[in-house]
């Protein structure tokens, strides 16, 4: 091979490496935009089996009524809470405003929950992946709480 | 012209390929990481939120729904017709139960002996007077006429029928303080006789790890700070295969009057919360059953006490924390502080 074909070669292959890095680099980029914490929904389950998505980044309000009392949830400022409800305790309402995934409200009188997730794990209906995962301020995930 | 090694459509041609190649790994990778996916279902009972979830059809899953239906209309001791409320109302006799109940009774009856009352069954006749979610405290008068009535020797077990008693008619069983670590022993032995190789099992914080993930790898368990509001501090971590963790606090229920906190862990020598230094007692043990009831027991002991107990005993871990808030583990501890 010659010194001229060579040097030709070893162009060739830091371009087509240089273009590969580049795509990758994008693809990267594109996926962290749905990291968890920086794109987060609320699931809201009710009592009679719904699910609410609501997404973080919308101010909004949702009122749930079933049979068993009714919850006004609120979302605002990236941050969601149980702003009133009919429960004897008002738990729920005492446990304030959550904003990360892996967080959760639970109103037990009403069989209502709250579920914080990452965008990407939430299909509208509840995912597998979101249940019984807590992970309220640890990088590392867990699969549940003891308490 | 110079000569290239590789021309224009050769060189866009090989390009296009290993751009795709490397997109389709990229997008075959993450249909790999979301493969296998659990069933999952959340149910309330026992005056709690219940997750479980399995890697199995969702026909097993319904029947551990089921199982928790049977249990909360077995063991609930104001569910009326339950078998403890029918212990609970017999006036002394006698009374048909179904072998769950005999059995959660008799190992709860060895839990008492073992600790020489300090965790007490009969502790009903006392806990009835409370109501810590509507904060209410009985009178010091209405605790001292139910006090004498606490005593795990007024279980009358009868193997051969099947059949349970209170000498005391106004004796008052609730199992609250083993319930749901037996109910998680036995979904454990549900999934597994279904051939379920992987599930988790979370009544209220009584948590079971059946088996591993599908992958292999431990579920992974967090211990809740016990001086942080729920759910917002971990201070320790358990990697779990078919091991639980149960862990009792203060934090659960729990009201204020007067100045004065009153948490929902009864002595049942007072009839009174409990006095003791630690705030959370966590085990890990391969037995919910066992892990419930030393989690109460340990607690009550206090810190002194309970590390005394550890020493001796080598089937189950445990994780303390005391009121001055020091994190204490057992020798050899699975738990990984945070």
């Amino acid at each position: 091979m010659g010194r001229q074909s060579r040097k030709t070669l070893v162009i060739n292959i830091a371009l087509v490496l240089l273009i590969l890095c580049a795509c990758l680099g994008g693809y990267r980029w594109y996926s962290a935009q749905y990291a968890d914490g920086a794109s987060a929904a609320a699931l809201v389950h009710d009592a009679d089996g719904n699910v609410w998505e609501l997404s973080l980044a919308v101010d909004t309000e949702l009122t749930v009524s079933t049979d068993l009392g009714t919850n006004v949830i609120r979302v605002e400022n990236g941050e969601v809470w149980v702003d009133r409800a009919d429960c004897p305790h008002q738990d729920c309402v005492e446990q304030g405003a959550i904003s990360e995934s892996g967080q959760m409200i639970i109103c037990l009188p009403h069989e209502l929950w709250i579920e914080l997730v990452s965008v990407d794990t939430a299909d509208g209906e509840g995912t597998a992946g979101a249940q019984g995962t807590q992970n309220p301020e640890s990088t590392d995930g867990y699969d549940a709480l003891s308490r | 012209m110079r000569e290239v090694l590789l021309g224009r459509s050769s060189f866009l041609k090989l390009m296009g390929a290993l751009v795709g190649a490397v997109c389709a790994g990229n997008l075959i990778a993450c249909s790999e990481d979301s493969g296998s996916e659990p069933s999952s279902t959340t149910l309330f009972f026992f005056d709690t939120q219940c997750t479980i979830t399995a890697y199995c059809s969702e026909e097993i899953l319904e029947k551990a729904s089921e199982r928790c239906r049977f249990f909360e209309q077995t063991f609930s001791r104001t569910v009326e017709g339950s078998d403890v409320w029918q212990i609970n109302h017999a006036q002394g006799e006698m009374v048909d139960v179904e072998r769950e109940t005999y059995d959660v009774i008799a190992k709860a009856l060895e839990y008492a002996k073992v600790s020489g009352g300090s965790f007490d069954i009969t502790i009903g006749a006392v806990s009835e007077l409370w109501d810590f979610d509507a904060g209410i405290r009985p009178s010091s008068e209405s605790i001292a006429q139910a006090l004498p009535h606490v005593s795990y020797k007024n279980l009358i077990l009868d193997e051969a029928n099947c059949r349970v008693g209170l000498s005391d008619p106004l004796s008052r069983i609730d199992l609250g303080g083993i319930a749901k670590g037996y109910i998680a022993d036995d979904l454990t032995e549900l999934f597994k006789g279904e051939g379920c190789k992987s599930a988790l099992i979370n009544l209220g914080g009584n948590v079971m790890c059946v088996g591993t993930k599908p992958d292999g790898s431990p579920w992974k368990v967090g211990i809740q700070d016990p001086n942080a509001s729920t759910g917002s501090s971990i201070i320790a971590s358990v990697e779990c295969s078919d091991t639980t963790v149960v862990t009792s606090g203060l934090y659960e229920r729990h009201f204020e009057e007067g100045g004065v906190d009153y948490y929902h862990i009864l002595d049942p020598k007072t009839g009174y919360p409990v006095l003791t230094d630690l705030v959370s007692s966590s085990i890990v043990s391969a037995s919910s059953t066992e892990a419930d009831a030393w989690a109460t027991i340990l607690f009550m002991q206090g810190t002194s006490e309970a590390l005394t107990t550890l020493d001796s005993r080598e089937d189950f871990d445990a994780l303390l924390v005391n009121d001055a808030g020091e994190i204490l583990v057992s020798d050899g501890t699975v738990f990984n502080l945070v």
